[in-house]
């Protein structure tokens, strides 16, 4: 399918480029840290339901711009309609699992193909539509990082650092909420609404990620940046900000990529990339589980 | 029975799961301030059910007739710690053994600060109560049952709370951390703390504790711990029939 440019047309280190690495940057940094607390939570297959029902939002936010003939290009408005169905998508799957004792396994898939198939379907309208077609949606579903604009870097950075900052400020509430719920609750924090905001968090994440990463893939960068921090180890705030470097790494791997091949897929550069680090990782756990062990034994001495 | 200044008063409290089935059935019984209580009955009585439903735990269980210190238990939260069961507890959370102590510090530092300098020495001080000062840097995942134990003691000691609940405390873990735990426990009561710890052991009760709630579904007794454990309640609770004597005669 023809973008509006082709990867190789733009200067690799324009300000264009820088722009956009940048936007990738803070997104990958986002996906790790918050893909840590999903881990924690064992919400990974929530994060695959969630990236995923953000499709109908967005051909139906383009359609209505369309429609409105506001624009359904706008990245605000592609983020405000993924971001609703994503959302709605994260809520109603917990809530299926518990009111309908169909079990956590059984909600995400109801909820995926659900929100999945209605996305398939209203994107076939925008396809059809004159220009749906070369608005280049397409390149939404595995990422495209090489087609951003200016504005669509401007917008994934702003969104993604307001909700780094988020994340920092609410840093030991949201990790006693993933260690131990009942103990967050029994202290009075406000258990409810933190569970909430981390499900923004992971909206946020999954609606930045959207165009960087595509909406299937964008759950290899929320999970295996973490899972690879997580197998090195160490405190939580740790394991977060090492995840967060593997994510800006593996994202930055991915835009550099996707700038240097014509029509290659971010989406599939970044998941290769963090699928790369995820198994590098394993063997630098054993060597500092070795010396950690070391370590404690001359302490004991 | 009712005592206002209790540290913790159920006056006909009844819980579930939400399923339709009440577990727990119109308990009334109200702790002795500085008492070492043991929550004692056969498995399934709905033990751990009582602890939770009483800390508001259970979304479906009425908390009107619980009172801490004679008050709703949102009105005193710092003066209530609470120690789950072990096996609730996802121990490859990636966390140090300083980090989840100072977890019961989060409520006093408050939101958008940082665990600092101080709020640590505090977490170390109550990792040394327990004996586990050498492993604070350790990841809990790598820690034994016994030390991971003694760890969530140190959490919830540092919260200075005037009543601690423990959910199994001294369930698989070595007889060194059970007579530390239990040292422990028995120096914070006579600095005025009260405990309710659900214990599963009838035989080793009575070295730790001083009372005992005994629980099968409803309060079968209530009292000292000699009174409570009686072997007639003992039977009612456990479902053993007639007393020795009775079945011989």
């Amino acid at each position: 399918m023809i973008e509006h440019h082709t990867n190789l047309e733009i200067p690799f280190w324009g300000a264009n480029t820088i722009t956009v690495t940048l936007g990738c940057a803070v997104f990958g940094a986002l996906a790790g840290s918050v893909g840590t607390f999903v881990l924690a939570r064992k919400q990974s297959l929530l994060a695959d339901v969630t990236g995923h029902a953000a499709l109908p939002g967005v051909a139906l936010a383009f359609l209505i711009g369309e429609w409105a003939q506001i624009g359904g290009r706008s990245p605000w408005l592609l983020f405000l309609g993924g971001g609703v169905t994503a959302l709605l998508a994260a809520w109603s799957t917990p809530w299926l699992a518990r009111k309908r004792r169909l079990g956590a396994d059984g909600a995400n898939a109801v909820t995926l193909a659900a929100f999945f198939g209605l996305g398939t379907v209203l994107f076939s309208l925008v396809q059809s539509h004159p220009t749906g077609a070369q608005g280049g949606l397409r390149r939404l579903l595995f990422g495209n990082a090489a087609a951003m604009t200016n504005s669509d870097a401007l917008a994934i950075a702003t969104i993604a650092i307001a909700a780094l900052l988020t994340l920092i400020l609410l840093f030991k509430e949201f990790s006693l909420l993933a260690f131990d719920e009942d103990a967050a609750r029994v202290l009075g924090l406000p258990v409810r609404r933190l569970d909430w905001l981390l499900l923004l968090l992971l909206v946020a994440t999954v609606v930045t990620g959207m165009q960087v990463a595509g909406i299937a893939l964008v759950v290899s960068m929320l999970i295996a940046p973490a899972a690879a921090a997580r197998v090195i180890g160490g405190s939580f705030g740790r394991t977060a900000s090492i995840a967060a470097c593997f994510g800006v790494a593996c994202a930055v791997a991915g835009a550099m990529a996707s700038r240097s091949v014509e029509h290659f897929p971010t989406g599939s550069a970044m998941a290769l990339a963090a699928t790369v680090v995820f198994f590098l990782s394993i063997p630098c756990s054993r060597i500092l589980h070795a010396r950690r062990e070391r370590n404690s034994a001359e302490a004991r001495r | 029975m009712n005592d206002r200044a209790s540290p913790l008063a159920v006056d006909g409290f009844s819980a579930g799961y939400g399923n339709g089935e009440v577990i727990v059935h119109d308990a009334s019984f109200a702790l002795r301030r500085g008492a070492m209580t043991a929550l004692v009955g056969p498995n399934g009585a709905g033990k751990s059910t009582l602890l939770k439903g009483a800390l508001g735990l259970l979304p479906h269980a009425n908390t009107a007739c619980v009172r801490f210190f004679g008050q709703p238990l949102e009105q005193v939260r710092a003066r209530v710690a609470y120690l789950p069961q072990r096996a609730d507890i996802d121990w490859t959370f990636p966390a140090s053994a300083l980090d989840v102590a100072a977890m019961g510090l989060y409520r006093k530092i408050g939101f958008f600060r940082r665990v600092s300098g101080r709020w640590k020495t505090e977490a170390r001080r109550a990792l040394a109560l327990v004996g586990m000062e050498s492993l604070e840097s350790m990841p809990i995942g790598e820690l034994s049952g016994g030390q991971q134990q003694r760890v969530l003691l140190a959490r919830s000691l540092v919260q200075g709370a005037d009543l601690l609940m423990l959910d199994e405390p001294f369930v698989n873990v070595d007889f060194a951390t059970e007579e530390r735990l239990g040292a422990v426990l028995r120096d914070a009561c006579r600095s005025g703390m009260s405990v309710l710890a659900v214990h599963h052991d009838l035989g080793d009760v009575r070295r730790y504790f001083d009372d005992a709630v005994l629980f099968d579904g409803t309060v079968v007794a209530h009292g000292p711990i000699e009174d409570a454990l009686a072997d007639a309640n003992l039977h009612e609770a456990f479902k053993l029939g007639p007393p020795p004597e009775d079945s011989i005669a």
